[in-house]
């Protein structure tokens, strides 16, 4: 009989578990459409964002703001899910089409799904940057909308990197944009010594308290800067920032912040070739100036390890710190030993220099040699024209004096060599900077590299690397 | 007390029936979105030349997770996909499918292929990595956009990367023979790169990657045999100067041949002379 009792009390307890074990208590419905109807909004809320503008977007592209400058890009989306677009990224300006998508992932993305201009930021191929390009990307995660200028990030760049579009406002995209793409393309030479104009460039604030320089160290390749300034007690305080180029002038990317006003986008002025950003009645002027804010002590280690042996030659590759004006002068040379004779006009040319800056012990004097390459008529050679100099190094610049040809090399080829010594032989000295480990648009190397630079004629700068 | 239980035994019957049965919202049309995306013409070529027939896809639209996402990669055009998607088909697909029957790719491919436009290079190494084969399924196509047709060199050099990764593939449906790998195992290294093509085959190695381990020597022998004419592949070996090294190769060309045999019931000479011809009508 108890176990009939308690067989009832299991019973009941099951009756009850029953009954409210299903009880459906909670009715409030979270969404009111299904997870795909939701994705399905958040994507088409951003394809219908970027199809509306009949005239398409103007967007500027910063892959990694610590390391590379920007880029400007004119895109126009279409309904079918192709993409029209030109940058400035390089001279090749005409207009491509491509695919792109807009995904959920883990944020709404648009993806460049196939290849077009915005892909040569992630070209691993990029001539001095092989391996890893700008380190872009093609996909963006949509971060957000402010009345119409929309903002992405990348995923592995998240704190470096930003993609912003804003509407174009153009009444004809096809034509309108390839224009702007040259002119900002235009733009990025403006910043770049000419054969002319001299190499070193400053950043220069002006507000209440006066003036404040930097020199920018523009590094071209890079669209990147590292503007330094020395101050009295001789400390080194430096700025970093990316340069993306428009139509107008140029964007910098982290906004530099001097003395309380924030500078970010600069107007090119033709007048002065000056970039100038006004922020309540400051300015801050990215400029050429015929001397650098403040110099190194480089120079000093000149003829001691690692600055022993200096070599450029035209087989290393290109680099931007070799000037335009000294290319120019090269050129120049080149055209002197070719006028040598019939035999130099079909096989001779200017290949290279070495310079030795360890004083010799007896005669206390440096030599450079300057290379000609002779490519027949029956065999190649190299002739070292060799010649003779003082170095005094003093007020951080080095001054060489000539002595003499240090070879019958030297003699047979001095008159038409004479400018390229000429570039040594600066009256005011020479400006020597140290560049870091070698790199072209060729070869990456791990010696040391430095540039030499003319006081007299700062348009001249020769950049190479140290042998030992 | 029976009646009781039995009672209460029907109410929880019904209890447990009626509870459960708030089902307004019935099953009704699946909630996932089933909307066939846009699809343009190469989409449609592919469907119907990769996907319908043999049920592999060839994926070109980017998508970051199936690539390396350490590494800086790009799409490829959309000009550049068709070219070698149609080079699979007539230096791949069809030459297996002749000595191997209608179902030997349906059977056993990979059921995806990724196209990447860029070179994918391989950090702090002075290498790159043509393709990537992933658990049998999966083959990743690197450097597409940079393919010249006009260049068979050029043709062959995503094809020999596909038979290289397809033979692996192969290989992890029948293994091979653990002889193999006791032909020349001394001169395997991990440093393969510091050696050319040239010094491998003096150590007995079709290729100086067929140098880095035993698993990657049979698929290179596959894939140089699979993307060189009889002939020409008889000159290579021909060409080496150690007699040692000579014999190496041979063993293992033997070994291949057996493997595709006995495996397959595939005379891999018969399929070599049909990827040959197909390769050469494929030039511009």
């Amino acid at each position: 009989m108890k176990n009939i009792r308690n067989t009832s009390y299991w019973l009941i307890s099951l009756m009850f578990i029953t009954l409210f074990s299903c009880n459906n208590d909670d009715d409030n419905l979270l969404f009111s459409e299904s997870p795909a109807e939701r994705i399905s909004q958040s994507t088409s809320e951003l394809v219908n964002l970027l199809v509306e503008q009949q005239n398409g977007y103007k967007g500027v592209y910063f892959t990694k703001n610590d390391e590379f400058g920007g880029f400007t890009f004119y895109m126009k989306f279409n309904a079918d899910g192709t993409v029209t677009m030109t940058s400035d990224f390089d001279s090749e300006t005409d207009l491509f089409t491509s695919s792109y998508d807009v995904r959920l992932g883990t944020a709404t993305e648009l993806v460049f799904t196939t290849r077009n201009h915005i892909q040569k930021v992630s070209d691993p191929e990029y001539g001095g940057l092989r391996g890893a390009g700008f380190k872009g990307t093609s996909v963006f995660q949509f971060f957000k909308n402010e009345n119409g200028t929309l903002t992405f990030k990348d995923v592995r760049n998240s704190s470096t990197a930003s993609f912003i579009l804003e509407p174009t406002g153009f009444s004809d995209f096809e034509t309108e944009s390839v224009a702007k793409a040259k002119e900002s393309l235009a733009q990025r030479d403006n910043l770049l010594p000419t054969a002319q104009t001299s190499v070193f460039q400053v950043l220069r604030f002006e507000n209440e308290n006066g003036i404040q320089n930097y020199n920018l160290n523009y590094d071209s390749l890079r669209l990147y800067a590292t503007p330094r300034t020395q101050n009295d007690t001789g400390e080194v305080s430096e700025l970093n920032f990316g340069v993306a180029f428009s139509d107008t002038g140029l964007t910098i990317n982290p906004a530099i912040t001097f003395e309380g006003e924030t500078y970010e986008d600069f107007v090119f002025d033709y007048p002065t070739n000056s970039y100038v950003s006004t922020v309540n009645g400051t300015t801050a002027t990215i400029l050429f100036s015929n001397t650098p804010v403040f110099l190194t002590d480089d120079v000093n280690g000149l003829g001691k390890t690692g600055h022993q042996v200096f070599g450029s030659r035209l087989s290393f590759g290109v680099n931007s710190l070799t000037s335009p004006g000294f290319d120019a002068l090269i050129s120049t040379v080149n055209q002197n030993i070719k006028g040598i004779s019939a035999n130099a006009n079909a096989y001779w040319s200017y290949s290279g220099i070495e310079f030795y800056v360890v004083p010799n012990a007896t005669t206390g004097y440096v030599t450079l040699y300057v290379m000609v390459y002779s490519s027949g008529p029956t065999s190649t050679a190299t002739y070292y024209a060799g010649y003779n100099f003082r170095q005094t190094i003093e007020n951080n610049k080095v001054y060489y004096t000539y002595v003499g040809a240090a070879n019958g090399n030297g003699s047979y080829f001095l008159n038409a060599v004479t400018p390229l010594l000429q570039f040594f032989l600066s009256p005011d000295g020479m400006y020597f900077t140290d560049q870091g480990s070698f790199s072209s648009s060729l070869f990456s190397y791990s010696n040391l590299s430095s540039t030499f630079t003319s006081a007299s004629q700062p348009n001249l700068r020769l950049y190479g690397l140290w042998f030992n | 007390m029976k009646k009781h239980i039995y009672i209460i035994l029907t109410y929880v019957a019904f209890a447990t029936m009626w509870t459960c049965s708030n089902n307004e919202d019935r099953v009704g049309e699946s909630q996932i979105d089933t909307t066939t995306p846009i699809l343009n013409e190469l989409d449609i070529y592919l469907r119907e030349n990769f996907v319908a027939p043999y049920n592999i896809e060839v994926q070109y639209k980017w998508n970051i997770n199936e690539t390396d996402i350490d590494r800086y990669l790009h799409p490829p055009y959309e000009s550049s996909v068709e070219p070698v998607a149609n080079a699979l088909i007539k230096a791949w697909i069809e030459p297996y499918t002749t000595v191997g029957g209608p179902d030997f790719i349906k059977k056993i491919a990979p059921r995806q292929f990724t196209f990447a436009g860029s070179f994918n290079y391989n950090p702090n190494s002075p290498t790159i990595t043509l393709g990537v084969a992933e658990a049998g399924a999966k083959i990743t196509l690197f450097n597409i956009d940079y393919l010249d047709f006009s260049d068979i060199n050029s043709i062959k050099e995503p094809l020999k990367t596909v038979q290289h990764e397809y033979g692996h593939i192969l290989n992890q449906n029948y293994p091979i023979d653990i002889m193999y790998g006791q032909i020349n195992p001394a001169d395997y290294t991990a440093q393969w790169f510091n050696r050319t093509d040239a010094q491998a085959r003096e150590l007995g190695y079709i290729t100086a990657y067929g140098s880095s381990q035993e698993s990657e020597d049979f698929v290179e022998m596959v894939s140089e045999m699979l993307t060189n004419s009889k002939e020409s592949f008889d000159a290579i070996v021909n060409g080496i100067s150690s007699a040692t090294a000579r014999s190496y190769i041979r063993q293992k060309e033997a070994f291949v041949v057996k493997y595709y045999l006995d495996n397959f019931g595939i005379d891999i000479y018969e399929l070599q002379a049909l990827i040959e011809a197909a390769t050469q009508q494929l030039v511009n």
